[in-house]
């Protein structure tokens, strides 16, 4: 067996490699050696300290009760505002590149609570995603939503966890309870100086918020009678005897918007104008989300990046030439195809251009 | 209708659930793979009747073969170049060493320093010194599997349990004092002794609380604790933050002294009843809480094994493997190959 047929092929392909063809054999013969040194050096992940496209992000969540109004439906199942945005944030650490950073951070009240501070996002990935995972609405500390005040508080620690550092802000922009609007924060910065996303959850319907008992089972909903319906901070408008006389109650109605109750402070629904209102004011950008993918290509698109050096894979930069090597080598064997005629000639007409370029006397 | 389809197509496959490409342009290469099947012309050797030559099986084999080979080659070329990836993959390791919890106080007395009077260097509000010790027992003992809860009015978990110490090092580094002045150590307790629920007990489990207060536990939350504490067998270590005006753990009460007035004496009397090792360091020094940390990093524990996520696992190097073949087998038909007319 050995000598009748593997010995003659053996010495067939030895003696076909070191046969000397004709000039197109030879091209043909580099070709396939430059491919083939080109993929063996690939198989030894070769990888090396370059600039790199990377993306860095402060991820804050809403954990304000309004969020756990479930208004999403993922494949039949209804799910709560807040694990949406869980579950879009853990996408998004998933889709990040290797050398992005990411800090995380939770809102209610008035201000953004920072977890954690910038980490690499690969070496880090399990404790980031079980830290998002394990964000709940009983992290909350106060019971209030200012909104407002939640995204210029994170927007003012941002630039202080990183240079590049982007904000993306999940919340349903639900104000409780309602605000005084002579007594709202301005936003120190410049529109633009930081930039990121303001990710809208829930419907534009308004739906009724949830009680949760311990088990997180719905005990119940929050009714009209159980919630504040009116600002109660800051000084009356008026306090002109006129004014009272027409029904204000400087001591019992709320200074906020109006004297007039609010009808359903006790429903929740993305409130789209507030946050559009914000994002004009701050310069981020405010998106709808309507499932958990999106917001990785909005985390990885063009204008969130930030480049920085860091260990970048070089097997496409070989891979590339071997590709541009085995189209050379297709072109060259099927050189007597009628297609290839025009090809040809076409080569002939650059040579005789790179020619006429060399000796311009001529 | 046709998108539809394509649609429900990669549903069905579970792309984005499961697995995902990194750039979807370099696929754009796929169609080169015809060509090879397209194209005719190669090198020949005119005969004078090709109707005499025998039909050489093996040649027409070897065409195809040679063919596929260069469909191959791009087709895995194309996917390599587009970096396949898996999505969120576990990956098993072994933990040596204690499991550790460190459970911060945040409310807002932290940012008070331990004494009252005194120069810039003495006044160090106590959570700077909570952060620097408790970096200190981070940074020790690199088998311990490490974890973290703040809590101030409700607890926080900042870092899992898990032996990313760097990550730790980060969630220390963001926490701030400045939460409500209230503090709820039960809650912080709880939430960090239901992070061992998990992990079957294969040795030392400590819980290390930092505080520079107590607070009143009612009875059923008491009692509640102390089930936790047993059932998790977890022991205590309370590095008591305790500032100059505040009661030392250490002196009994005098007598006539009412114990609701002294809610760290209270904490203290309750912890000694929770039937698991507790100590407790007082610390109205920075240096003193060094104590505590040098006790905590000799715990040991059994090996125990356990699952961790990891980030996206990159598949394109199968591919690039797959594109060596098909250039292997390229490299050895060239050798097969006539090239020049021999009778």
């Amino acid at each position: 067996m050995w000598r009748h047929v593997v010995k003659p092929w053996v010495r067939h392909l030895v003696s076909g490699w070191s046969m000397a063809g004709n000039s197109q054999a030879d091209w043909r013969k580099r070709c396939l050696i430059l491919i083939l040194l080109l993929l063996t050096l690939v198989l030894f992940k070769p990888h090396w300290r370059l600039p790199n496209r990377v993306y860095d992000w402060y991820f804050v969540v809403d954990i304000t009760q309004s969020m756990n109004v479930p208004d999403y439906q993922v494949a039949g199942k209804s799910m709560s505002r807040l694990q949406m945005a869980k579950q879009s944030i853990r996408k998004t650490l998933s889709a990040l590149p290797c050398g992005s950073q990411v800090a995380l951070g939770m809102f209610t009240e008035r201000n953004v609570v920072n977890v954690v501070e910038p980490v690499e996002v690969c070496s880090h990935f399990a404790a980031l995603d079980q830290t998002v995972a394990s964000m709940d609405w009983r992290m909350a500390w106060a019971a209030d939503s200012f909104i407002s005040h939640g995204v210029y508080h994170a927007l003012e620690q941002a630039p202080q966890l990183g240079k590049q550092m982007r904000v993306m802000f999940f919340t349903d922009g639900q104000q409780a309870p309602p605000a005084n609007p002579k007594y709202m924060p301005s936003y120190a910065g410049k529109p633009g100086d930081v930039q990121g996303y303001l990710v809208g959850m829930g419907k534009p319907t308004p739906s009724k918020i949830p009680k949760l008992d311990e088990k997180n089972a719905v005990a119940g909903y929050w009714e009209q009678e159980e919630v504040q319906r009116f600002g109660n901070f800051g000084m009356a408008e008026t306090l002109s005897v006129l004014a009272m006389e027409q029904g204000q109650h400087d001591r019992n109605a709320g200074h906020g918007p109006g004297n007039a109750l609010l009808e359903n402070a006790h429903l929740s629904a993305l409130d789209a104008q507030n946050l559009q209102r914000l994002a004009n004011t701050t310069g981020l950008h405010f998106v709808r989300l309507d499932a958990a993918a999106q917001s990785s290509d909005w985390a990885t698109g063009l204008g969130m990046t930030a480049w920085r050096w860091a260990e970048t894979d070089l097997r496409p930069w070989l891979a590339w030439p071997a590709c541009v090597a085995w189209g050379v080598y297709l072109a060259l064997t099927f050189a007597g195809h009628p297609w290839s005629g025009a090809g040809w000639r076409a080569w002939a007409g650059v040579r005789q251009w790179g020619r006429a370029l060399r000796r311009p006397g001529k | 209708m046709w998108s539809d389809r394509v649609q429900t197509l990669l549903l069905a496959l579970g792309l984005g659930e499961h697995w995902g490409l990194a750039q979807a342009w370099p696929l754009m290469l796929l169609p080169l793979a015809v060509l090879p099947w397209l194209f005719t012309g190669q090198l020949n050797f005119p005969h004078p009747a090709l109707q005499r030559l025998p039909e050489d099986p093996l040649s027409t084999w070897l065409d195809r073969v040679w063919k596929m080979a260069l469909s191959v080659f791009i087709l895995a070329l194309s996917l390599a170049l587009s970096g396949p990836y898996l999505k969120s993959q576990y990956v098993e390791k072994v933990g040596r060493g204690a499991h550790v919890m460190i459970v911060l106080d945040r409310s807002a007395s932290m940012n008070e320093s331990f004494v009252k009077k005194g120069d810039a260097l003495a006044r160090v509000p106590k959570m700077e010194v909570a952060r620097s010790v408790l970096k200190k027992l981070v940074a020790q003992g690199k088998d311990d599997l490490m974890g973290m809860v703040t809590f101030s009015t409700s607890p926080i978990l900042a870092a899992p349990l898990g032996n990313d110490r760097a990550f730790v090092q980060a969630a220390l580094d963001a926490t701030e004092a400045g939460g409500m002045g209230f503090t709820a150590v039960a809650r912080g307790l709880g939430m960090a002794l239901d992070y061992f629920d998990d992990q079957p007990v294969t040795g030392a489990r400590a819980m290390v609380l930092v505080s520079d207060g107590g607070a009143h536990l009612d009875g059923k939350t008491q009692d509640m604790l102390r089930a936790m504490f047993m059932r998790q067998q977890a022991s205590l270590y309370w590095i008591y933050l305790r500032s100059e005006s505040g009661v030392s753990l250490k002196q009994s009460l005098a007598e006539g002294e009412n114990i609701d007035a002294y809610p760290e004496y209270a904490l203290h009397e309750y912890f000694q009843t929770l039937n698991v090792p507790y100590r407790v360091y007082e610390a109205e020094n920075p240096e003193a809480v060094m104590a505590a940390v040098r006790d905590i990093s000799k715990l040991k524990n059994k090996p125990t094994r356990y699952l961790e996520p990891v980030s996206r696992r990159d598949l394109s190097q199968y591919a690039y493997g797959l594109a060596w073949l098909a250039a292997a087998v390229l490299m050895a038909m060239f050798g097969l190959e006539l090239k020049r007319w021999q009778s």
